[in-house]
């Protein structure tokens, strides 16, 4: 079973679309100097039109690589602001290290569009229409099994 | 129409209402049939201009200039006028399908245009980086409609208006 673990952050209206992506981007890849922060920051525009989209709210971002799958979603509206559920803690372990993949939520008439763009800008990237799976190593966990898998970090605390 | 948010201030009036102007460029660009791709490349210069000059209430106007990269004339363009003081039920909205139902009625434009994003200003704005001025293209022989509010906030508002060919 696939360790999953989840991030909320907070974006409109507490923080720009871009912002939002900057907070992203520190995440997963805390090393300013790292390749993955590179590419991440290649992608900064797309990022921020895909979460101004809310695209992200009920969709992760997904991250894959050797450690845990991680999953970033953003919160928007009255959730933002209230923060319910909100979850910015720095991960564990940097995700961006290695190998590793990114999805991103997009709206469907979107896609064509970002998939072009994302392709010119990064080799790790790629985006996918908002309700459909995530095509890597867990595309075959149910949504029961998601909801079942283990919070390694969450773990860890007790 | 999305509705959101019952309690906000002012800060976050105008980081909603920035978004939602950015998205209703994005929306307009890709459903005339332009790639908006050019317009994420600047996303961050685009929201730092309007959000400094929302909160400094200088910007009086977004604008989407469609021009034919032959001859540099105007193809089409969409407005986005910024209303201050507009009197809400603290609550903040956005009417993105007003904005496509116009777009249905404006058309298309030829695959081969390309875009600008101007930001007009009240004089003795700030200034924010990346940003310059600029004129307008020419508006001769072009005809303007509105199509009224499409976004909403606690004392900031947005009036869209598109031109055509008359």
């Amino acid at each position: 079973m696939a360790t999953i673990v989840v991030r909320k952050i907070a974006s409109t209206p507490v923080r720009m679309a871009s912002q939002t992506w900057e907070k992203i981007i520190a995440l997963l890849a805390p090393d300013d100097k790292s390749p993955a922060r590179a590419e991440l920051m290649a992608a900064s525009g797309i990022g921020a039109s895909v979460i101004a989209s809310e695209a992200t709210a009920a969709d992760a971002i997904v991250v894959h690589g050797d450690g845990p799958q991680i999953r970033i979603y953003c919160l928007f509206s009255d959730d933002a602001i209230v923060g319910d559920g909100m979850n910015e803690d720095s991960l564990v372990s940097v995700p961006t290290v290695g190998e590793w993949e990114m999805s991103i939520p997009c709206p469907a008439e979107d896609l064509d569009w970002i998939q072009k763009k994302l392709k010119s800008c990064s080799s790790r990237i790629t985006a996918r229409a908002v309700g459909s799976d995530v095509l890597d190593q867990t595309k075959n966990l149910s949504a029961k099994s998601v909801e079942a898998a283990v919070d390694l970090e969450e773990f860890l605390k007790l | 129409m999305s509705a959101v948010v019952s309690v906000n201030t002012l800060t976050y009036t105008i980081t909603y209402v920035t978004a939602k102007m950015l998205l209703s460029l994005k929306e307009i660009i890709r459903e005339i049939g332009l790639n908006p791709s050019t317009l994420t490349e600047d996303w961050s210069t685009y929201e730092n201009g309007i959000a400094t000059w929302l909160e400094s209430r200088h910007l009086q106007r977004v604008t989407l200039e469609v021009y034919d990269p032959e001859t540099n004339k105007l193809v089409a363009r969409w407005d986005l006028d910024v209303v201050y003081g507009s009197t809400g039920d603290g609550s903040l909205w956005v009417d993105i399908e007003a904005i496509r139902y116009a777009i249905a009625k404006a058309g298309l434009v030829p695959a081969q245009c390309k875009y600008d994003v101007k930001l007009h200003n009240k004089p003795g704005r700030p200034e924010v980086p990346g940003w310059r001025g600029c004129e307008y293209r020419s508006t001769d022989g072009f005809r303007r409609y509105a199509i009224g509010a499409t976004i909403g906030g606690n004392g900031i508002g947005a009036e869209t208006a598109y031109w055509r060919k008359s």
